[in-house]
């Protein structure tokens, strides 16, 4: 009876000692990985690192895991609590009756009686107190918060990270279609000599699309990356004579197209949702509208590049916003249908460059990029932005040099259009290189040498962004662009070169 | 010996001690480790300047255990024979034949004052009786009488014409107890109690063959495994080529303590135990009887002399760096 009573007392100190030391333990390794965590993050104000976060969190719960499993496996035996026990003042008492439990010579037994009365005078709550040392705790709180802190803190470092993320991930997913690709160019059989040709030209430029893909610093990087080699694959299933490897090389090229015309049709859809939401806005939301505004805010947040924009969506998607923010929301959106229309024809842009649908033309050349929106005008006096986006129509005409006339109407579609013409020249038979008109500001691609062939081909693309609007004439748009343009330059501070510079740009516009 | 029989004994102890310290003013400490030695069963060497009342704690402690006394004063030209006995030619039944005659350390406690005073011929003759309780003269070895226990003093500011105890000797002493100058409230007691004419009445406490019943009883006083180890770890610290060993320990000292030294401790902190009535041995008793235990067993070296550092404070710092558990 007293020996149990011995081991009873022994096994519950055991027990509270080794709960005492895993709360420790956890305690410190949660320290520790928020120490680290830390390091991170002050890393992270430095070098571009996307995953500090998560590697934050990590590290805090892997330092929590790594120290409350060393404190499992170095559980303390028996004989290590009775010592601990006697350490509190109960000089080795504990430890010897446990050690001499099965004896029962009189000395024995006397110890055993002593160690007993003594331990019911000495309860294990006032030997083994739970005590939290403060200084610690508030040392650890301290590093978790500042770590939180720190991890909600924006700088010009993480924004980037962020971007080089983003930036890699569709690389990534640009390069993961490219090996696809090139497995399924590895099936092609019945290879003669000329499509062997062929079929190596498209290994080699699938490689240099993937080596460039890779090395790519931004979108434009990765879009004149997909075009380029867009292009190279038309190339090749032109120089083909074999229909069903020029048919395997087409489903291939249509599988490396397929992501931008989803994409756009994602931001089509986003387009949509902002203008639904837009509406709402202006009418009485019921709560299950306001749940679902909540969560389409969040998406179309996470969908929008611009940082103050999405930032409101946000919000927004949190219920947070006041009313003054409502009503600057919603002039917002109609930025954000703008933006999202802008985004979705350049997306068409890159999929109209590499159409599955081809035409001929003669002493033609030019795509068609349609973008279309339509704007309304905000409730509370709000100025409505919502311009139509106008379809892009871009005219090439053959005569010595590729042509891009961004003819835009009714918005920001208007010189997104891409070419590929081959110039037409029946005196001579070469065939010309691609033009591409890029993006708004880089034309460093293009690359119209001149050619004798004398023929050029167009592409359409029929996916292009085009849902309806109104049709509006250049002059219109033109001089709505200026008077925003003057208006924004005359209120806000420009340097008066920078004034000069844009009006300069307005007038060459209209000649 | 069941619990009441250690209570008892606990009991005539404290008494001891308690009567003790009715003719020693202070010196709390040396009283209760002489105590100890005593009941381990072991020999103690009191170090201390004339004047501290060496002699007379053990004329009080052998009043009090009412047990045989003799005293030997060391001298320079004592002999061996002064100290056990000698054989004497006598005539018996018409007949010259040899008889032994007992020397002085026949008896239950021997003071062997000033004991460095001594030859180390003389010395040496101790040296059986204080490891063996036997005497040897010629081919006769006679038994010691039991109880039996040295209790040695030295001085150890007068080095002329003193002879330091070898090693060998110094290892039978179980203590070496330091006697230190009273305070100045002890001092004024001592001086109180020493020129009134009325002097303490000093009455027996324990008998002999008590003392060998307890001492029988006390080392049956369990011990835990982890206790004797630091015993053990204790002992090894203070040997430069254990793995055991301190800084402190290769810094200063040239020869450790010998396993006698390990063997003291325990039996010297079963008694404590019992003294502090508790039936089983803690960490605590084994550091109190640490410094008597060891400090005479260690050599420490020349860095260490012209340093003035003593072996107490070599071992002090040894021993705090030796952990308990």
């Amino acid at each position: 009876m007293k020996e149990k009573q011995i081991i009873q007392y022994i096994k519950k100190a055991r027990t509270r000692i080794f709960t005492h030391r895993l709360i420790h333990l956890g305690a410190k390794g949660v320290t520790l990985g928020a120490l680290f965590a830390l390091v991170l993050q002050l890393v992270a104000f430095i070098i571009p690192f996307y995953y500090v976060n998560v590697a934050s969190i990590c590290s805090i719960a892997i330092g929590f895991v790594a120290f409350i499993l060393y404190g499992m496996v170095t559980r303390l035996s028996m004989k290590q609590a009775a010592l601990i026990c006697d350490s509190k003042g109960l000089k080795e008492r504990v430890i010897t009756a446990y050690e001499n439990i099965d004896k029962t010579d009189h000395i024995s037994l006397a110890q055993r009686n002593d160690a007993l009365a003594t331990i019911k005078k000495t309860p294990l709550k006032t030997i083994l107190p739970f005590q939290v040392d403060k200084q610690k705790l508030l040392f650890l709180l301290g590093s978790v918060c500042l770590v939180a802190i720190l991890a909600f803190v924006p700088t010009k470092t993480k924004d980037y990270a962020e971007k080089e993320h983003k930036q890699k991930v569709v690389a990534q997913k640009e390069i993961k279609k490219l090996k696809d690709a090139k497995k399924e160019l590895e099936k092609i059989s019945d290879k003669d000599k000329e499509t062997k040709k062929v079929l190596a030209d498209v290994k080699e430029a699938l490689k240099e699309t993937k080596k460039e893909l890779k090395e790519a610093k931004n979108k434009e990087d990765v879009k004149k990356a997909t075009k380029r080699l867009s292009y190279k694959m038309d190339q090749a299933i032109e120089k083909t004579k074999n229909k069903d490897v020029a048919k395997a090389l087409n489903d291939i090229k249509n599988v490396l197209d397929n992501s931008s015309s989803k994409e756009k049709e994602k931001l089509i859809e986003m387009a949509k949702k902002a203008e639904e939401l837009k509406d709402k806005l202006n009418n009485e939301l019921s709560d299950k509208e306001k749940k679902e505004l909540s969560e389409e805010m969040k998406d179309l947040a996470k969908a929008l590049d611009d940082e103050e924009l999405a930032k409101l969506a946000q919000q927004l998607g949190e219920n947070t916003l006041s009313q003054e923010e409502m009503e600057q929301l919603q002039a917002s959106l109609g930025e954000a249908s703008q933006q999202l229309a802008n985004q979705a024809q350049e997306a068409g842009s890159m999929s109209s460059s590499s159409g599955s649908q081809m035409a001929s033309a003669e002493g033609n050349e030019g795509s068609v990029g349609m973008g279309n929106g339509s704007g309304q005008s905000g409730n509370s006096g709000a100025q409505g932005n919502g311009q139509g986006a106008g379809a892009g129509q871009g005219q090439g005409q053959g005569g010595g040099m590729g042509n891009n006339n961004g003819a835009g109407q009714g918005g920001t579609g208007w010189n997104y259009g891409s070419n590929q013409g081959k110039e037409d020249d029946s005196s001579a038979g070469t065939n010309g290189d691609m033009v591409t008109i890029p993006n708004k500001q880089s034309n460093d691609n293009l690359k119209g040498n001149k050619n004798n062939t004398g023929s050029s081909y167009q592409t359409q693309s029929n996916s292009g962004l085009s849902w309806t609007g109104n049709k509006v004439s250049f002059g219109t748009v033109y001089s709505q662009y200026k008077n925003n343009a003057y208006k924004k330059v005359s209120s806000s501070y420009y340097p008066a070169s920078m004034q000069d510079l844009v009006k300069i740009y307005f007038e060459g516009l209209n000649q | 010996m069941d619990e009441t029989y250690m209570k008892n004994a606990y009991d005539k102890i404290i008494a001891c001690e308690n009567e003790i310290k009715k003719a020693i003013i202070g010196q709390e400490s040396l009283i209760r480790q002489v105590l100890l030695s005593i009941f381990a069963d072991g020999n103690v060497l009191l170090e201390g300047v004339p004047g501290l009342g060496k002699t007379q704690l053990v004329k009080t402690i052998a009043k009090v255990l009412s047990i045989e006394f003799s005293r030997i004063q060391f001298t320079p030209d004592l002999m061996p024979a002064d100290v056990t006995g000698t054989n004497l030619i006598v005539k018996k039944e018409n007949q010259n034949v040899f008889q032994f005659e007992k020397g002085p350390i026949f008896a239950n406690l021997v003071l062997a004052d000033e004991i460095n005073r001594a030859t180390p011929k003389t010395q040496s003759a101790l040296l059986e009786a204080m490891q063996e309780k036997t005497v040897t003269v010629g081919k006769e070895t006679y038994h010691l009488p039991q109880p039996f226990m040295v209790l040695a003093t030295q001085n150890p500011i007068e080095n002329e014409g003193t002879y330091p105890l070898p090693e060998a000797q110094l290892d039978r002493f179980l203590f070496k107890l330091l006697v230190d100058f009273p305070t100045l409230e002890e001092l004024n007691q001592i001086v109180k109690l020493t020129v009134s004419k009325g002097t303490p009445d000093i009455k027996p406490q324990i008998t002999g063959e008590e003392i060998i019943e307890i001492r029988s009883a006390i080392g049956e006083i369990p011990i835990a495994d982890s206790v004797l180890e630091y015993a053990s770890k204790i002992v090894m610290s203070t040997h430069r080529e254990s793995e055991h060993a301190k800084k402190v320990t290769k810094d200063y000292i040239v020869t450790g303590a010998s396993p006698r030294a390990a063997q003291a401790m325990i039996k010297t902190a079963r008694v404590r135990a019992v003294m502090e009535g508790r039936f089983n041995v803690s960490f605590e008793d084994i550091k109190a009887v640490a410094l008597p235990a060891l400090r005479h067993r260690i050599i420490t070296n020349f860095e260490a002399l012209s340093n003035g550092i003593t072996p107490d404070e070599i071992l002090l710092q040894m021993i705090e760096e030796i952990p308990m558990i």
